[in-house]
Order: structure tokens, then C-alpha cells, then sequence
């Protein structure tokens, strides 16, 4: 589904040229759970970056669903990123100023789907991660852990191709980690693909597959599975 | 002082807000120094004195239509009735009022033959014997008006005066050699 | 979408009053200082008739000292005509539509109860004053042509004057006591206020309210009731005629003239009328001057008599330039503002969002803001206008804020707020998303 060929990206400024990718070979199918991981400046947030058309490439090709997306316009990359992609961030997820089903309905606002729809799809993905009774709350009355679910069902909402988790549990305590973690195992057993950059290995264990990025070229890690995978009740989530 | 280095610095990294700034100021100076010099050139204006003890000095426009009434008469009456009023220092009539916004003007030359663009332009009062009390002015030279020599206007003669008294600076123009006093002026 | 983008706007400004008001005030400030001046210019310089004003001209016959310096233009020439001049014109069977002498005076009128009697403007003309400027009636009509000639007791009254004499109700008929005599109302007139009344010849009194009473020319004068207007004479009267008699016949001038010229081609054969009626005149001893005479229709008149004044325009300068500062002081905010949301902007284009989405929610933003500080500047040019007012007695038609002038305050405002918006809001959407979402 995801295929990227030969990628590198290359930052310039006056003084100093900064190749973060090279050479970067990523091949993933649909229905993976990925987790990238790698040390810090090793290029894992630039390849993010790329693989949700955030950014375009310096060169190499990246095939997405059969279409090459390497070398479109801002305004074909955004729609694209708008009906295939939905973004996890470690942290500043959710704006401010909207209350919960406002936030959902962001990128559905930018499909161009009617009321109705909107509101049928913002209520479907915010009782699925067990918040559908505080429509009306702001970001600021919840928790870190149900700020990250808000962002996860809003990255549902509009049913995008994959979900890309940059850090998704980083400023979260193991509690509402592991809670946020089943959330994201139950959706890619549903069959979303996943990929999701961490730092943590107890996370990346996680996941059915590796990926690890150095000096920005990609290698995969044979990964050990955990025994302690299990799928999710929804109840469950309501704890945290 | 010692930190104007570090803001100077600071100032020039982000450029857009200084030069934001900077116009800003500019603007408001050339603004202000404008709006100063011409408000200070009209209160220069304003501020000169007029001669006159303003806060002291009450007007009356009076409008007379009944043409039963012996309009002399009435005059001379509220003028000896303003007289008597404790207080009042001089009552007189006079047919232009000072620093109303409208006047009566009149142009006089120094000798006959003068021509037309050669005559000096003035505002004129006519007042009787107490006009120069009520005006506040002080005589410099000659003598007020005598009662006997004070004539009436009407529609049906109005020939103007013989007589009259002229500011300093009017006689200075008209008389450069200053012997105003005495001289004839036509109109 | 725009109705979406309205709705974040609404809540973006909910969430920073403080840097959205401060814009606001900025924004108003700005607008309500020029809003202010430029109204009283506006008005100043607008068309007092603009259906008429190419038709109605004034007429200037330069009867001045011959020792005075060269005319060069109508604006060295005196603005009214003699006595004589006029009636002669009057009298004549002359190439123009219309014609009407006309001056200003003034009487008490008393009225018929126990109100005491007051002071009141006059206007003395003719007849055909009111077909000339369409002054529009309320009740009946102008008086007849025999009334001028007859020199008879008839006025046309105004609709305040009708109101405080007779409590508005139709007073045709009925009769106005000005001074010792009485004059029967053939008309009152329905409010009219041309801006300025430009045949009045004291230009400091043409933006107050027009005149209330109007009586024949003819009739005024045998009152008599001289001019309130300006009188200027350059060479003296015949001493031995009664006052008013050597008023009449002498070079002073104080009444003013107007004629209806309906084509250029009869505006040209007027003015030859002119020229030779000088000459005419020149004959017998007046008009020692070189021949000059002109005709001007409202717009020249009002260019000749230089009725905007430099002070208006130098305020209306100066008050753009405070606009100015305004704006960049709100760029200023609005980049504050802006760049400390740029968590949001990346977090929009993450979501799906383009540049050019980015940007027109942005520009909606700040085209609210220009339209609070829009409403914000009308509601400050009010409270200016109504200083101007109080500050120049004779203003009160020129500081009226009319329905024109208000969407242009809300217009301008929002302009301006654009423009100063316009920078920010594309820096904003220029923002790569990609770096700010990282958090260490």
C-alpha cells in the first residue's frame, strides 16, 4: 500500500546542508502495525513527515495506494493527506479553542461532507474510544489520556487509508499508556494499518513489526513478539 | 544601559518588528509635529490681545420695528437706564460689534487727490461721547468727542460724521510724520 | 465553508479578548479619526444639487475700482452684483430660462399668540428662485409673477417655521407678521437643505439650515430691509439721496444672481448678452475696468470660491496618516496573534488542509476584526462629529453620518484590517507543518 523507493530528503539552509534521508527504503502493506524507531536526529520524524505528505521528497519515488504522491502540488498533498491519512502527536493534539466533537469534525470539514454526515461520524468515533458523552467538553477539562483518545478518533473519523502515531504515549504515565496502546492494537486488529514512531522498545515490541531508521536509512528489525498481547474490551478504556 | 547592546541586537534580528515600529514612530512624529505647529500658529492667533476688557464688556443687539415708537427716544432711554445701573462704567450705541465675526469696514485717504488703491482700509465705530469709557481705550493725544458734536443717522440722512478719533496705528499709516492730529481725511 | 471559518473566527476572538480588543481599538481608533474629518469634507464638497447643478449658474460683472490690480480669474472678481446691475438683467428679455436676484435679510417675526416675537433669516428673491433649485412644497405654491412686479405682501414659509406658527398644519392663506406688516402665505416649503446652499454669498452660514421665510425681492426692499449678507463698496454713495435710495444706485455690491441656462449653446449666448450689456453700460460712465465678466455653474462656483478649504484637506491628510499608523500597529498585533497559533495552523494542515484553506480561514478572521473595528470607528466618528459640532456653530449639516458614509467606515475598516492582515496570515500559512508538531 505504502511503498517508498530510494527516498532521500535534504535540508538547506545558507550555511549547512542537512541530509536527514538517504537512500530510504520503506515497503508497508496493508493492515501492518509498524513501529519506526531509531535515536534522535536519525531522520524517524522526517520520514513521518514524508509518509503523510507533509513534506515532499528531495528525490526517489513514494507509491501510495499505486499513485505516485512524491512530486505533487501543496494543494494535491492535501487532499490526499485529508481522505488517506490521519496523524497522532505526542502532544498540542486537540485546538484549543473547540470543544471535543469540533476537533473530530476538523478534517471532515475539509472533505467537503455534509452536517449530518459530520456529526454521525464525530459521534460514532468519539463513543468508540468511550468519550461520546462529553461532545461539549473542552480540551483543557480532560485528561492527557483522553486528549489522546480525542485525537485518535479523530484521526478515525473520516476512515483514512493508515494512521501515523508520532510519539503517541510520550507525555502519557504507563496507565493511561497502556490504555491508549490497546486502543491503537483493537483498531489495527479492525484493520487499519498503523505506523507509529516511538522511542520506547516495551512499545515497539508491541507492534508486529520494526522499523529502524539510522543516519536516515531504514532497516527492519526482526521483532520479538510479546506474550502479553491481548485484544481490547471498549469497557476497559473507560477507566482511565 | 549596559543592555541597550543585547536589545540593539535583538531589535535587528527580527526585522519586520523594528521596521513596524520604526514606521509607526515615524508616522507619529510627522503627525504631531504638524498637528503642533498648527494648533501654536492659531493659538498665536487667538492669543493676541484685542484691546478690549473682554469679561467686562457686554453686548445688546436691540431690533426696533414699531415705527410708532420715537426710536431716538428709546435709545437715549436705555442708554441713561444701562447708565444707571450700579456698576456699569459706560453705556454707549455703535453700529459694528467687536470680534463678532462681521463689521463694518471703510477706506480712507490723507489727502484728496489720492488715488483709489492708494486708501488705507479700517473698521469704524459710531459712538457717542461715552464710546471711548465704554470701549476701555485710553486717549494718547487731542480730546473725546464733545455731547454736541454727536449726530444722528437715519435712513433718511446719512451723511457721515466730520469728526474722529484714530487708533495709534491708523494715524501712524495715514500721517507717517506724526502729526495726525488736526489733519482732514477723505473718503 | 465560509460560514465554518466564521464560526472559528468567532471563537478564536472569544478566546484572546485582550489582543482581539486592543485590535479592535486600534482598528476604531483609526477609523473614527479619519471617518470623522473626511465626512465634513464629504459633505463640504459634495454636489448641493446634482440633478440641476450643470444648469444654474452664477453671474459676476466686474463693476470694480479700475485702479485695482488685473482680474485674472473669476476669483478676482466680487461674487455679487449691484442693485442696478440685477434689475437690469431682470427687467431685460435676456437668452436665460430662468433668472432670480436674490439677498439676505433678516426681521421679528411676531407670532399671533403669546409667544414673544424672535429674530429671523430672510431670503428676498423672486418668483422663479423656486423653480430654479425644485425646492420642493409642502402646501400650495410659489407667489405669482405679479406679486414681484406688484411688490406684494406674500411669503412662502418653511416647515419649521409652520410648525412653531401654526403647528404644521396648512397655513396658506393665513398671514406672517414680520416687523410692522403683515404677508399671506402662498406656500411653505417641505425641509430642503441643499449641502451647501450655494447661493448664499456668506460662505461661513451656507452649511447651517436654509432659510424659513422667503418674501418678494421688490416688496423687501421697500420695507426697507437692508442686507445681513456681506456689502462691499469701492467707491462712495450720493450723500445727498435718502440711504436707501443711494444704496440702490450705487457700485455697492450685495445681491446675488442666478440664471437657468439649460444648454452649453445658451450658456454662450447668455454670456455674449453679457459682454454687451457691459458694453451698453460702459457708455454711460460705469464698468471702468477691462471687460471680465463670467457665469459659473455650482461645481466651478464652488471651485471659484475655494468652499473646501485647506484646513479640511490638510485634516483629512492628517488623519489618514493616524489611519496608517493604526494599521501597522494592528499588523503588528496580528502577527502576535497569528504566530501564536501556529500550533493550530499545523495541526489544520495536518489534517488536510491546504495553504490556501489556511489562509482564507486566517483572512476571515481578520476581515471580522476589521468589521468589529469598522463598527468600533462609526461609533467613535459619531462621538467626533458631534465634538466638530459643538465646536463650529454653523456645522450641523456637515456632520451628519449619513447611511453612505457608515458602510464606508465598515468597508474601510475591514480593508484596512485585510491589508494589515494579509502578511501575517501568509506567513502563517507558509509555516512548513512538519517542524512544529515535534516536541523535543
Amino acid at each position: 500500500m505504502l511503498k517508498m523507493s530510494n527516498i532521500s530528503k535534504v535540508y538547506r539552509t545558507e550555511l549547512v546542508e542537512t541530509h536527514a534521508l538517504r537512500e530510504l527504503d520503506v515497503h508497508i502493506e496493508e493492515g501492518e502495525f509498524v513501529a519506526v524507531t531509531g535515536p534522535s536526529g536519525s531522520g524517524k520524524t522526517t520520514f513521518l513527515n514524508i509518509a503523510g505528505l507533509l513534506e515532499s521528497t528531495s528525490s526517489g519515488t513514494y507509491l501510495l495506494d499505486g499513485e505516485d504522491v512524491s512530486q505533487l502540488n501543496d494543494r494535491q498533498r492535501s487532499q490526499i493527506r485529508n481522505q488517506k491519512v490521519g496523524f497522532i502527536f505526542q502532544s498540542f493534539n486537540l485546538i484549543p479553542d473547540l470543544n471535543l466533537a469540533d476537533n473530530v469534525d476538523v478534517p471532515l470539514r475539509y472533505r467537503g461532507w455534509s452536517g449530518v454526515e459530520r456529526r454521525r461520524a464525530v459521534g460514532d468515533m468519539l463513543d468508540l474510544v468511550g468519550l461520546g458523552s462529553r461532545q461539549n467538553y473542552l480540551p483543557s477539562q480532560l485528561s492527557g489520556g483522553q486528549q489522546q483518545r480525542v485525537a485518535i478518533a479523530r484521526a478515525l473519523a473520516g476512515k483514512p487509508r493508515f494512521l501515523l502515531a508520532d510519539e503517541p504515549t510520550g507525555n502519557l504515565d504507563s496507565e493511561m499508556a497502556g490504555v491508549v496502546m490497546k486502543l491503537l492494537e483493537s483498531i489495527n486488529e479492525e484493520g487499519t494499518t498503523i505506523v507509529m514512531v516511538t522511542h520506547d522498545p516495551d512499545l515497539a515490541r508491541r507492534a508486529r513489526r520494526n522499523i529502524h531508521i539510522l543516519d536516515g536509512r531504514a532497516s527492519d528489525v526482526v521483532a520479538a513478539i510479546s506474550p502479553n498481547v491481548t485484544s481490547l474490551q471498549s469497557r476497559e478504556a473507560a477507566r482511565v | 544601559m549596559k543592555d541597550i547592546g543585547p536589545i540593539f541586537r535583538a531589535l535587528t534580528r527580527n526585522k519586520l518588528g523594528a521596521l513596524l515600529i520604526a514606521l509607526q514612530i515615524a508616522l507619529t512624529l510627522a503627525i504631531v509635529t504638524n498637528a503642533a505647529f498648527i494648533i501654536q500658529e492659531r493659538a498665536a492667533n487667538i492669543a493676541r490681545p484685542s484691546g478690549l476688557d473682554e469679561p467686562n464688556t457686554a453686548i445688546f443687539v436691540t431690533n426696533l420695528f414699531d415705527s410708532n415708537v420715537d426710536q431716538r427716544q428709546l435709545y437715549r432711554d436705555d442708554l441713561a437706564a444701562l447708565r444707571s445701573i450700579p456698576g456699569v462704567v459706560a453705556a454707549t450705541t455703535a453700529q459694528s460689534i467687536p470680534i463678532s465675526g462681521s463689521g463694518w469696514g471703510e477706506d480712507l485717504y490723507n489727502s484728496p487727490e489720492a488715488q483709489s488703491n492708494e486708501s488705507i482700509g479700517f473698521g469704524n465705530f459710531m459712538v457717542d461721547e461715552h464710546g471711548l469709557d465704554t470701549f476701555g481705550l485710553e486717549l494718547v493725544a487731542g480730546r473725546n468727542f464733545h455731547p454736541e458734536e454727536i449726530k444722528v443717522r437715519s435712513l433718511e440722512d446719512g451723511t457721515l460724521p466730520e469728526i474722529l478719533i484714530v487708533s495709534q496705528a491708523l494715524a501712524d499709516v495715514l500721517f507717517p510724520d506724526g502729526d495726525a492730529l488736526g489733519k482732514t481725511v477723505w473718503d | 465553508m465560509f460560514s465554518y471559518y466564521v464560526k472559528l473566527a468567532v471563537a478564536s476572538i472569544r478566546r484572546t479578548p485582550v489582543l482581539s480588543g486592543l485590535m479592535v481599538l486600534a482598528l476604531g481608533l483609526g477609523i473614527g479619526a479619519f471617518m470623522t474629518t473626511f465626512t465634513v469634507y464629504y459633505l463640504m464638497s459634495g454636489d448641493p444639487i446634482p440633478h440641476k447643478s450643470s444648469v444654474l449658474y452664477a453671474v459676476q460683472l466686474d463693476n470694480w475700482d479700475p485702479n485695482d490690480p488685473p482680474t485674472e480669474s473669476a476669483s478676482d472678481v466680487q461674487p455679487q452684483l449691484t442693485y442696478r446691475d440685477g434689475q437690469n438683467l431682470m427687467n431685460a428679455d435676456t437668452p436665460a430660462t430662468l433668472q432670480a436676484q436674490m439677498y439676505a435679510t433678516n426681521a421679528v417675526v411676531v407670532p399671533e399668540g403669546d409667544e414673544p416675537p424672535f429674530d429671523e433669516g430672510i431670503r428676498a428673491t423672486y418668483q422663479a428662485f423656486f423653480e430654479m433649485f425644485d425646492v420642493p412644497f409642502l402646501y400650495g405654491q410659489p407667489w405669482e409673477s405679479s406679486d414681484d412686479e406688484d411688490h406684494a405682501n406674500v411669503a412662502v414659509i418653511g416647515r419649521e417655521m409652520n410648525d412653531r406658527l401654526f403647528n404644521g398644519e396648512n397655513s396658506v392663506g393665513r398671514s406672517i407678521r414680520l416687523d410692522d406688516n403683515f404677508f399671506k402665505i402662498t406656500g411653505v416649503i417641505d425641509d430642503w437643505q441643499p449641502m451647501p446652499r450655494f447661493y448664499h454669498s456668506d460662505w461661513s452660514r451656507a452649511f447651517a439650515d436654509t432659510e424659513q421665510i422667503f418674501i418678494p425681492f421688490a416688496r423687501a426692499l421697500d420695507e426697507p430691509m437692508g442686507p445681513s449678507g456681506n456689502t462691499n463698496c469701492w467707491k462712495p454713495w450720493d450723500e445727498s439721496l435718502p440711504v436707501m435710495e443711494a444704496f440702490k444706485q450705487s457700485e455697492c455690491v450685495w445681491t446675488q444672481f442666478w440664471a437657468q441656462l439649460d444648454t452649453p449653446e445658451q450658456a454662450a449666448s447668455y454670456k455674449d448678452y453679457l459682454d454687451n450689456y457691459v458694453r451698453d453700460q460702459k457708455e454711460i460712465g460705469r464698468f471702468e475696468r477691462p471687460l471680465n465678466t463670467f457665469i459659473s455653474n455650482v461645481p466651478e462656483w464652488m471651485e471659484v470660491n475655494n468652499v473646501v478649504r485647506n484646513d479640511n484637506r490638510v485634516l483629512v491628510r492628517l488623519s489618514f496618516l493616524f489611519l496608517l499608523v493604526c494599521v501597522l500597529n494592528t499588523v503588528g498585533l496580528l502577527l502576535a496573534k497569528f504566530l501564536g497559533k501556529s500550533g493550530e495552523v499545523a495541526l489544520r494542515r495536518a489534517m488536510g488542509a491546504s495553504r490556501g484553506a489556511v489562509f482564507s480561514q486566517n483572512l476571515v478572521e481578520v476581515g471580522m476584526i476589521g468589521v468589529l473595528g469598522g463598527i468600533a470607528g462609526t461609533g467613535l466618528a459619531w462621538l467626533g462629529l458631534k465634538a466638530v459640532e459643538s465646536l463650529y456653530r454653523g456645522y450641523q449639516h456637515l456632520v451628519q453620518l449619513d447611511p453612505l458614509m457608515l458602510t464606508s467606515a465598515i468597508g474601510l475598516a475591514t480593508l484596512s484590517a485585510i491589508l494589515a492582515g494579509l502578511y501575517p496570515v501568509w506567513r502563517v500559512s507558509r509555516l512548513a507543518p512538519a517542524g512544529l508538531l515535534k516536541t523535543q
